[in-house]
């Protein structure tokens, strides 16, 4: 093994030689690498901070505004239940028969 | 800042050396940035427990491993044609290639300890911290990645 480690030795140092030429902006661009790493490091602040805040108040605006644009107050609606109550008369059949089906309950209860 | 333009200064020349043997060729240059950006990351967690040099070529090692994972094994060392050198500078440099493509024949474990002792000329010791093993298991992948190359260069016409 020696004989061949002596060989491959000196082998080696015969060939490894090498002129490696630096490129010229290696760095430049090491240090434009670190620079782009460091900004990336403030990202997480930014977005906790700021970006979160803003995104989690233009939510609420969202639904805000969606939920009030899609249940408006049925103001017809609430003028029927409203006439209906004072004055059972003007109320449709079925209307009506709800009325008298209130009646006969609180009537019911009454009795009771 | 000032401070780490020295150690580059100081330690890219062997650093790119070291490389050329483990890596594809094209990649030696972008490893190298590679290698220095880390170095610059984990500059507060170099204690002095070793040389800087050893503790680069640690994260050289590293990250050329990294690299060498991801390689195919691309080397045929069939397309070298050794017989037909006539001059001395072209003998040199066709040894050169086949001396670089047999390192390639080595698995990523055997080529970081082989160019860190043969070609870089570390002690066992130095090594074993640079690539982060034991003295024994330095040893074993020595031996075993010396067999590799003496087969190779044998086959080669190298008269070893």
């Amino acid at each position: 093994m020696n004989k061949n480690d002596d060989s491959l030795r000196n082998f080696i140092a015969g060939n490894k030689k090498l002129d490696l030429p630096k490129p010229a902006n290696e760095w430049r661009e090491i240090v434009g690498r670190i620079e782009t790493l460091e900004t990336k490091k403030g990202w997480p602040f930014l977005g906790v901070w700021i970006v979160g805040p803003a995104l989690a108040a233009g939510l609420i605006g969202l639904i805000t505004f969606k939920s009030m644009r899609h249940e408006p107050l049925d103001l017809d609606a609430v003028d029927l239940i409203i006439s209906s109550q004072l004055d059972p008369e003007d109320t449709t059949d079925s209307e009506a028969e709800d009325l008298d089906f209130a009646d006969d309950y609180l009537s019911l209860l009454d009795a009771t | 800042m000032d401070e780490f333009h020295a150690i580059y200064i100081q330690n890219e020349n062997y650093v790119r050396k070291c490389l050329y043997w483990l890596l594809d060729r094209e990649l030696v240059n972008d490893v190298v940035q590679e290698v220095f950006v880390k170095v610059w990351q984990k500059m507060d967690q170099f204690e002095n427990k070793s040389s800087m040099k050893t503790w680069i070529y640690r994260i050289a090692m590293n990250t050329a491993y990294d690299h060498m994972r991801k390689e195919k094994k691309y080397i045929s060392l069939e397309t070298i044609d050794t017989a037909h050198a006539t001059t001395e500078i072209e003998s040199t440099s066709i040894h050169q290639e086949l001396l670089k493509r047999a390192v390639g024949l080595l698995s990523a474990k055997q080529r970081i300890v082989f160019v860190l002792y043969y070609m870089e000329e570390l002690s066992v010791q130095e090594v074993a911290q640079s690539a982060g093993i034991s003295v024994g298991t330095v040893k074993s992948r020595l031996s075993s990645a010396r067999e590799v190359m003496v087969t190779e260069l044998k086959k080669h016409g190298v008269s070893l």
